[in-house]
């Protein structure tokens, strides 16, 4: 652990000018706009013959989700064993009440504070309790705390909902990737 | 150190008279003045020591404040003004015409002003500020501070909802001295002890006045009490009034001003004077009465209220501004004058302040009483970690899940709610009911009640009612199923009588619920419409060792006899085992254990315990899928069919019905995307309620989740699941199948609906022929 603890702090130096790579936009209600929609109703089909594409059940997500840029920088994340304190998903211009929660996470994780991060994340939760971003975060906070089982179960929550954003699922399978070799 | 030079100088004048007189002054002396004078010099020196240690480490005993979740405001946010306003008044908010002090708001048709007070939560204070609120409905649609900048969100302060007393009943707010405004003191010495700052614990001069004026008025009109001497006979000497108890008074003070520095005496006194009481909770302090009387920090008063304060301690409850209006203005009054006559105020400033009027704030709700069945689980949940005696003395707080507004709609509601469902029995003993609702996503526990009367301090049914949980259980049975990788939603299982051979030799015959069967059904069927009979071939054929182990995943860790019964729910849970159990699929497959403390601080606000969330995957996402498909088809077409009536807007909603034998328990437990439930409706005897799941909780249930606001529950399918139509007719016989009427069904990519009922043009001829195959040779 203390051989990566440099590389760690190598990350969030060169990682800091970085961090604004993932425009995610959350509205007014915000814990509705991330929820992927799509009802899981029994469609039964009455009349013969209507078998059209309309008894299929369409699983497109309505999220609009804007793919993010990734920097070379991240790249560096990766390189690592530990991902670094700046979360790539977070985006500091974001004042919606969740956004600002993560903004002010992530400060706190690079003040050190991560118990606090965590506590201001979980209230972001309460807020978004289905937006897959927050459970990510929360997942990356504690596999920095070194309690890599939580942060598997946190990430693979937050895969579970990330639906069709590559980007995002990218980044929560390097998260648990990561902290797989970390529990070894 | 002064008094026993003193004390030792007066025998030594003895002694020298002595010498030259009788030899029986002598031994008057030695017998019986000298052991007098000694003892009362080992007296004060006692008295002497103990207010030096006893003062110099005074603690206050404070009691673990317990609060609500904080209410989260921001746009976008869903909050009837209403409700915001009920808030605001129960954390003692004043309406106020301009409100340009803490603790005050005023509501402008849509529009809110609002001037926080400001508190200090786990992960950072959250400061006190003024800001407009504007609705467009029951949402928020704006939240601006003074300047009309845009405020992302905020916190409201959280409800006091209980404390844990010390046995003495006393609370207090203690602050430091350089913290109370000088207002304050300034009001208190002038009216209790204007000398305070240059007698040396008793005041001579004072005493002579009081007698005089006493003896003038025929009787006790003025006390020369000194602010040390009151000081002292509250912390060390209490109620009885002796002439030795008053030298002995006299003498700590004397003692305490010795010791210790005015500031330090008077710290003590503002901290410790008597201001109140509610029920068994005795006000002590001004801080705390700061809170009580005006809902407002005590930097955050008004000279007149300073006044009104410091002329309470003489006779807190004769000058009491909610009982006795009137006699608190007028001895506010003359606080003010008093103060005008030493030149601490001029005279326009008491003019102006005794014109106002008391504002106090509506008595507070009697907090150490509220919701007996939450605090009971706050108390097991602290109870690892901490024992009473902290809990009692150290002044935590202690921050829960409570949601006051769910908690109190369910209070509100339940009755009626049980009223409109039960039948009259044979039995004396009343329908009785508990109920959990919790947050869908985190665990967190937002309201209990223990029983049918909300407020009934006795049995808490909630955590302590072991009942068998009938079909509650078998979500966890299909879930194994599922689990097991040899299911699907469309296998088709056998609803026939079966009788299975106990190891004891006995034989176990169950039949279903309409003692009907069904013969071939679709697995998401047996689920939905919660048939016996399927259920038991299906978890025959998997074991019932793979049930337990899901169970236990799902966070049940009580015993568990491995029988077949088990299958259709013999097993005895608490309604909060079942909410654990259940949390775990609403959580759609993440065993999160239930949480009612999340965090715990110092009375100062330093951050001591936290209680996050956790999140264990128990199975896979697709199998959770399949397992939420059939659950919601329990509300579109299963026995929770009829609560389409009342929350048909809100499907799809999730759930599961339970009925155990002889109608002796009625359950059920339902989730939508926001909120989970559960209710269980029986008798404390145990016999027979007429009522069955679908019957007697889920009316119930249907009924507060409507009030509650639940919300739809749109679930994503995961990468891994593809849908097929399937024939309507479960059949192993290719031939017969009809697809005119074929629903469709989730499937996971590896485990697809067999070919005889499978719908889907896709496969090819030679699968259909294979399919065939299969089927002929099971």
């Amino acid at each position: 652990m203390t051989i990566i603890k440099p590389f760690i702090l190598a990350t969030v130096i060169v990682t800091l000018p970085a961090c604004a790579t993932y425009n995610r936009v959350y509205g007014p209600g915000a814990q509705q706009v991330p929820a992927p929609v799509e009802r899981s109703e029994p469609a039964i089909v009455r009349e013969n013959g209507n078998t059209g594409t309309s008894e299929r059940q369409e699983f497109e997500t309505t999220r609009d989700s804007t793919p993010g840029v990734v920097t070379q920088d991240r790249q560096q994340d990766r390189n690592t064993s530990q991902p670094g304190q700046d979360s790539p998903m977070a985006d500091p211009r974001d004042t919606s009440p969740t956004g600002t929660l993560l903004t002010s996470a992530r400060s706190a994780a690079q003040a050190g504070e991560l118990e606090r991060a965590a506590a201001i994340t979980e209230r972001a939760l309460s807020i978004s309790p289905r937006d897959p971003v927050v459970w990510y975060e929360l997942a990356r906070i504690r596999s920095l705390q070194e309690r890599y089982s939580e942060a598997d179960g946190l990430a693979r929550r937050a895969l579970s909902m990330a639906g069709s954003d590559q980007t995002l699922r990218r980044e929560i399978e390097a998260l648990i990737s990561s902290v797989a070799r970390l529990r070894e | 150190m002064t008094k026993r030079r003193t004390r030792s100088k007066k025998p030594a004048r003895k002694t020298s008279r002595a010498k030259k007189t009788f030899s029986f002054k002598r031994w008057l002396f030695k017998w019986i003045a000298l052991p007098a004078i000694l003892i009362a010099a080992g007296w004060v020196l006692w008295t002497d020591y103990q207010i030096r240690s006893s003062f110099g480490q005074l603690q206050w005993e404070l009691p673990a404040r317990i609060y609500a979740k904080a209410h989260e405001l921001y746009p976008g946010m869903s909050l009837p003004p209403e409700r915001l306003q009920t808030t605001l008044i129960d954390l003692g908010y004043r309406q106020s015409e301009v409100p340009n002090n803490p603790g005050e708001f005023r509501q402008l048709g849509n529009q809110f002003e609002l001037y926080t007070r400001g508190f200090q939560f786990w992960d950072g204070p959250e400061p006190e500020r003024l800001v407009n609120l504007q609705y467009s409905g029951n949402t928020i649609s704006r939240l601006t501070d003074s300047r009309g900048d845009p405020v992302p969100l905020m916190r409201l302060e959280p409800l006091e909802i209980a404390q844990i007393n010390p046995e003495t009943g006393q609370d207090r707010l203690p602050m430091s001295l350089e913290d109370v405004p000088q207002q304050l003191i300034d009001a208190v010495v002038a009216i209790e002890d204007r000398r305070f700052y240059s007698h040396f614990g008793i005041d001579l001069q004072g005493i002579a006045r009081a007698m005089l004026a006493n003896i003038r008025a025929g009787g006790i009109v003025q006390g020369g009490s000194t602010l040390t001497q009151q000081l002292v006979k509250n912390l060390y000497l209490h109620r009885d009034q002796t002439l030795a108890r008053k030298a002995e008074e006299a003498i700590m003070a004397i003692a305490l001003e010795v010791h210790f520095s005015k500031d330090q005496i008077l710290e003590g006194y503002m901290n410790e004077v008597f201001l109140g009481q509610q029920g068994n909770r005795a006000i002590h302090g001004f801080s705390l009465a700061a809170e009580f009387y005006f809902g407002r920090r005590l930097d955050q008063l008004s000279l007149s209220e300073y006044a009104l304060l410091a002329g309470m301690p003489q006779a807190p409850s004769l000058y009491n501004p909610r009982r006795n209006p009137q006699r608190a203005i007028e001895r506010r009054n003359t606080v003010l004058s008093q103060m005008a006559a030493q030149g601490l105020i001029t005279e326009r400033e008491r003019e102006l302040a005794t014109r106002d009027s008391l504002d106090v704030i509506e008595r507070p709700r009697s907090r150490s009483n509220a919701y007996p069945a939450f605090m009971a689980l706050v108390q097991d949940n602290l109870a690892r970690e901490y024992d009473i005696e902290s809990l009692r003395r150290s002044g935590l707080r202690i921050f829960t899940t409570l949601d006051v507004g769910i908690q109190e709609q369910v209070e509100q509601r339940i009755q009626q709610a049980v009223d409109a469902v039960e039948i009259d029995s044979a039995t004396s003993d009343q329908l009785q009911a508990a109920t959990i609702i919790t947050d869908a996503s985190t665990g967190e526990v937002r309201a209990i009640s223990g029983g049918r009367d909300p407020d009934d301090r006795g049995f808490n049914r909630a955590l302590n009612a072991k009942r068998q949980i009938g079909s509650l259980i078998k979500p966890f049975v299909y879930l194994a199923a599922l689990d097991s990788g040899r299911f699907s939603l469309a296998s088709i299982l056998d609803d026939r009588p079966v009788e299975i051979e106990l190891d004891n030799g006995d034989t176990w015959s169950p039949s279903n619920y309409n003692r009907k069967y069904d013969g071939n059904v679709y697995l998401h069927e047996a689920l939905y419409r919660s048939l016996n009979l399927a259920t038991v071939d299906l978890g025959m054929e998997l074991g019932v060792g793979r049930v337990i182990r899901m169970l236990e995943k799902a966070g049940y860790q009580g015993d568990v006899n491995p029988f077949p019964s088990l299958l259709l729910g013999a097993v005895e849970m608490s309604p909060l085992e079942v909410a654990q159990i259940y949390q775990t699929l609403t959580s759609g497959g993440y065993y999160s254990p239930l949480r009612a403390v999340v965090a715990v601080t110092s009375g100062e606000g330093a951050p001591l315990q936290r209680y996050g969330v956790e999140s264990t995957p128990i199975t896979d996402p697709e199998t959770m899928f399949l397992l939420e498909h059939a659950m919601q088809s329990v509300f579109y077409q299963g026995t929770a069919e009829s609560a389409k009536r009342t929350l048909g807007n809100q499907f799809p909603l999730a759930g599961k019905t339970g009925t155990t034998n002889d109608l002796r328990d009625s359950w059920f437990v339902g989730y939508g995307s926001n909120l989970m439930g559960v209710v269980w409706l029986g008798h404390d005897e145990n016999v027979d309620t007429g009522l069955s799941g679908a019957t007697g909780a889920l009316p119930v249930w249907a009924d507060l989740m409507a009030r509650l606001d639940i919300q739809p529950r749109f679930t994503t399918a995961p990468a891994g699941i593809e849908w097929h139509r399937v024939a309507p007719v479960p059949t192993h016989d290719r031939i017969n199948q009809d697809c005119s009427q074929a629903q469709s069904l989730p499937f996971a990519a590896s485990v697809p609906p067999q070919p005889s009922v499978d719908c889907e043009s896709s496969g090819s001829l030679l699968d259909r022929f294979f399919g065939q195959v299969r089927n002929l040779n099971p």
